[in-house]
């Protein structure tokens, strides 16, 4: 029966994962470049939605929901003004030049989150609390204990990815980031605006960011500035076990890499929860390199 | 031709102003007795994982100059005279790396002329630091390194010129360990450990295992997890199969913290939770809520003392945000050093910075200071500062002394 339960909370939590995984694969389907900074805005997305629940009180529902409007906006602007001052100068340069810059501007906007947690006085300097209705909603399915926030978090994260797979298929904008995605030089032959098009993948993959990391701040219930880089790094491992560049690989990819984590880690040791995954990864690279799922778009750099 | 050409364009007045600029920045501010200061070298972390220990003991140790030098400064060959963090006003940052410490150790030695060295803000750093502070001594430059953040067992072994005034809980912990078992009665311990934190694990295999062995408690359960888990399900799971009437807790701020609360939600009540330093910060009881009151943890300070609430609203003036062991401990230090100061009868010149600096070192090994947190404060062989510590409990929202009664 603990099985059931440590897989039930892998895919419920795992679909956090899932989020940050689309954000960095819709990026890389498109550019075909690595937007290391996607990590960073998670964490600005994070803080920004922290400071509605702590100046409006965390206790309500209606104060929730703002807070997550305001994570997913502040992801969205983030993620266009990455776009412009970063990715579009340096559209024509070697694909290590946006990586570095992206380095830069997470170490950039880390160091000013953490000068902010000192200096502004609801934040704390180590961790600032993420308050919300949903800390200790809990219930019993039989003898499985679930985390109600877990279970919220699971919905909203199954919405986001059924509104994306309807806007990439039912769309002209969603069908011309595929098309941009397969071949650039064909969309602009078909008309398509691809400058206009990267703008929106941009804006659409950081509100992604942006709704992660309010839902993750709030199912630990506590934020840092530093929380983007770990979550980075799984994302990464979920778009190369689900496929670079494939959406559906990384919906599912983050699925499975919760259940991986929960399970190890209580079934075997946390201790061997990322060795576990890097084995996995490994794995994956060796037997099939284009990832479970397959890889999307044209192929990378 | 055209060299003067340039020479006397508007190009080469910029240049050689930034140049001159820049050179200027880069030349050490002389200033030993004839200027009438005495420079401390500043080693705290203020970027990085490590910054949110090595800010608190860099604005401790900067309101404690303050007050040191409004009251006239420190007593030197007979002269008062100001004491001066270098480089003012912030010391270097050495983030979290080991390397970058021990390049800027180089240069408060060699560059800046400092008398002693207050850092750094995390035990592998200062591992590294006190490691190198031997080679400083073979070279012919030795110095006194002071931290007042490091914590981890043995690192006082290292080095004769390495200090701590860090808060070292083993004696505490032998106190409290005993106290539970034969006043309160609590027989069976669980524990949880954060793996990945080698001070966490180092404290809970060295320290905590031992004493409550030692006090007569059975350990029944042990669990672990990393620092970075937001799922406590299996570890709660076999801490409430043990039924321990303790748990012990080893871990940083946020994993103890999200232990507790993950147990509150399913309804595992130990009689006590037994926290560690990492347990002590002053977003625990905000992040913890009702979770974390029934959890006793050793403080070097009580923040009920009329000194520290003084000390805690000038940090929150200074510094923006809630003082913590850190801070106080950086406060701390500069007294242990303007004591040192006045009882090595340094001469603090230029020509005398080699003597000066054993003569720094041989004083503070006898300083005897009453710290703000109102012990005795002075150094054992291994130039560890020896402190009694109190043991508190957090009640609506605030860290307080327990009354070392049992919970309801």
């Amino acid at each position: 029966m603990r099985v059931i339960e440590y897989v039930l909370s892998g895919i419920l939590f795992g679909s956090t994962y899932s989020l940050v995984a689309i954000g960095f694969t819709i990026i890389f389907g498109v550019l075909h470049r690595l937007n290391i900074a996607h990590g960073a805005i998670i964490m600005v997305s994070a803080f920004a939605g922290a400071t509605v629940s702590l100046l409006l009180g965390g206790d309500s529902y209606p104060v929730l929901v703002l807070s997550f409007v305001v994570s997913v906006a502040t992801g969205a602007v983030l993620g266009l003004l990455v776009e412009r001052l970063i990715f579009r100068p340096l559209r024509d340069s070697s694909y290590l030049a946006p990586f570095v810059a992206t380095v830069g501007l997470t170490l950039m906007l880390e160091e000013a989150m953490l000068l902010l947690s000192r200096k502004v006085p609801i934040f704390y300097p180590e961790y600032t609390p993420y308050p919300s209705p949903l800390e200790d909603l809990s219930f019993h399915l039989g003898d499985v204990y679930v985390r109600g926030v877990y279970v919220v978090i699971f919905v909203i994260s199954l919405g986001l990815m059924a509104m994306l797979h309807l806007w990439i298929t039912r769309t002209d904008s969603g069908r011309a980031i595929r098309v941009v995605e397969e071949n650039p030089t064909a969309a602009r032959i078909l008309g398509i605006n691809v400058e206009r098009t990267e703008m929106l993948a941009f804006a659409v993959a950081s509100a992604l960011a942006g709704a992660a990391g309010c839902l993750i701040g709030v199912a630990t219930g506590t934020i840092n500035a530093f929380l983007g880089a770990p979550l980075l790094l799984a994302g990464f491992v979920v778009i190369v076990i689900g496929g670079l560049g494939n959406l559906y690989g990384a919906m599912l990819g983050g699925l499975l890499v919760g259940v991986v984590e929960t399970v190890t880690t209580n079934l075997l040791s946390a201790t061997y929860k990322q060795a576990v995954l890097f084995v996995l990864m490994f794995i994956v690279l060796v037997l099939r390199p284009q990832g479970l799922f397959g890889g999307g778009g044209r192929r990378p750099d | 031709m055209a060299v003067s050409k340039f020479l006397r364009s508007k190009r080469a007045w910029i240049l050689g102003g930034t140049a001159l600029v820049v050179g200027l920045a880069a030349m050490p501010a002389w200033a030993f007795q004839s200027d009438g200061t005495v420079r401390i070298g500043s080693l705290e972390a203020q970027t990085g994982v490590p910054a949110p220990y090595g800010i608190q003991a860099l604005i401790g140790s900067q309101i404690a100059i303050d007050e040191i030098n409004a009251a006239g400064g420190v007593k030197v060959d007979g002269k008062m005279v100001k004491l001066e963090l270098a480089p003012a006003p912030n010391g270097y940052d050495p983030g979290a790396d080991s390397a970058a410490t021990i390049a800027l150790m180089k240069k408060l030695v060699s560059d800046d002329q400092v008398l002693v060295i207050k850092g750094t803000s995390r035990s592998d750093n200062t591992e590294a630091a006190f490691n190198y502070l031997n080679e400083l001594e073979k070279q012919g430059s030795p110095i006194v390194l002071l931290s007042s953040a490091s914590a981890s067992p043995g690192l006082g072994k290292i080095s004769k010129w390495g200090f701590r005034n860090s808060f070292f809980e083993a004696d505490l912990i032998g106190r409290e360990t005993q106290l539970l078992h034969d006043k309160l009665g609590y027989k069976t311990a669980g524990i949880y450990v954060s793996k990945d934190n080698a001070f966490n694990a180092v404290v809970a295999k060295v320290i905590l295992i031992p004493q409550l062995q030692k006090a007569g408690f059975e350990v029944v359960v042990q669990t672990e997890g990393l620092e970075k888990d937001s799922d406590f399900s299996s570890q709660v799971d076999a801490l409430s199969k043990a039924k321990p009437d303790i748990v012990v807790v080893s871990t940083p701020v946020l994993p103890g913290v999200n232990l507790m609360k993950e147990a509150q939600r399913r309804g595992f009540k130990p009689k006590l939770w037994m926290g560690t330093i990492g347990n002590i910060a002053p977003e625990v009881p905000k992040l913890g809520g009702k979770s974390v009151e029934r959890m006793v943890v050793g403080s070097s300070y009580s923040p009920d003392l009329p000194k520290i609430t003084k000390l805690a609203a000038d940090y929150r003036k200074r510094g923006g945000s809630d003082l913590n062991l850190f801070g106080v401990n950086g406060y701390e230090a500069m007294y242990l050093f303007k004591a040192a100061i006045e009882n090595s009868g340094i001469k603090n010149t230029p020509e005398t910075l080699t003597d000066d600096r054993k003569k720094f070192r041989d004083a503070l090994v006898n300083v005897s200071v009453e710290s703000v947190t109102g012990e005795r404060i002075k150094f054992n062989a291994e130039n560890d500062a020896i402190k009694k510590g109190y043991f508190l409990t957090i009640k609506n929202d605030k860290y307080q002394i327990w009354d070392e009664k049992p919970f309801n």
